[in-house]
């Protein structure tokens, strides 16, 4: 696990389990992503937030 | 002040993590996915909240699991999100809830630790067709967020 430090309201307990499946795959994890592509593609984004280094 | 969190159970991967919420409705696995939205030069992210619906081997994040504990459940969620961008600080991450109703709740989320999201993060929101930058009262359809 690497090693982070994160807001103190925010820290919490964080486990790695290498066995645990990822859903990523999961058809309404995909069709939320591409919910996400299509309100972007239509809206765009804040410019701020773009290539920031 | 700490916030009463759930344990943060993560992927081998920097994308994927779980926790089980706990309450009348007994123990409920949620996911929680960034995915990686590829049409995009930036490193865009969409944040996926939902139910693992064990019997039907699904993902769900329109389930109402009504399981009694929302500030703990968004209080992990939010965890989960200062973890993933520890690791991936050029992430731009696009939230959205699957109903207004859920969107809303994103928002009092927000609202309700502003002063810490706000020193750490890049916080937009869309509103009356257009992003601007997040103020606690306005009402918004999606949220964009990235490190500071």
């Amino acid at each position: 696990m690497r090693n982070i430090s994160l807001n103190k309201k925010f820290n919490a307990d964080v486990v790695v389990d290498k066995n645990i499946q990822d859903h990523g795959n999961d058809p309404a994890v995909q069709q939320k992503a591409k919910k996400a592509v299509a309100f972007l593609k239509k809206h765009g984004a804040p410019k701020s937030l773009s290539k920031k280094k | 002040m700490n916030l009463e969190k759930y344990t943060i159970i993560k992927g081998p991967g920097d994308f994927y993590y779980e926790f089980f919420s706990e309450g009348p409705k007994g123990k409920i696995r949620k996911i929680v996915r960034f995915t990686p939205l590829t049409d995009y030069e930036d490193y865009y992210y969409n944040l996926y909240l939902g139910d693992w619906l064990e019997a039907e081997h699904r993902a769900s994040d329109t389930s109402v699991s009504n399981n009694k504990d929302r500030e703990k459940v968004l209080a992990t969620v939010a965890s989960i999100v200062f973890h993933f961008t520890a690791l991936m600080p050029q992430a731009i991450i696009f939230a959205q809830g699957s109903t207004a109703s859920r969107t809303r709740l994103y928002q009092i989320g927000i609202t309700s630790h502003w002063s810490e999201i706000n020193e750490d993060f890049d916080l937009h929101g869309f509103r009356q067709d257009k992003w601007e930058r997040f103020q606690r009262n306005n009402n918004y359809e999606a949220f964009l967020l990235r490190r500071k």
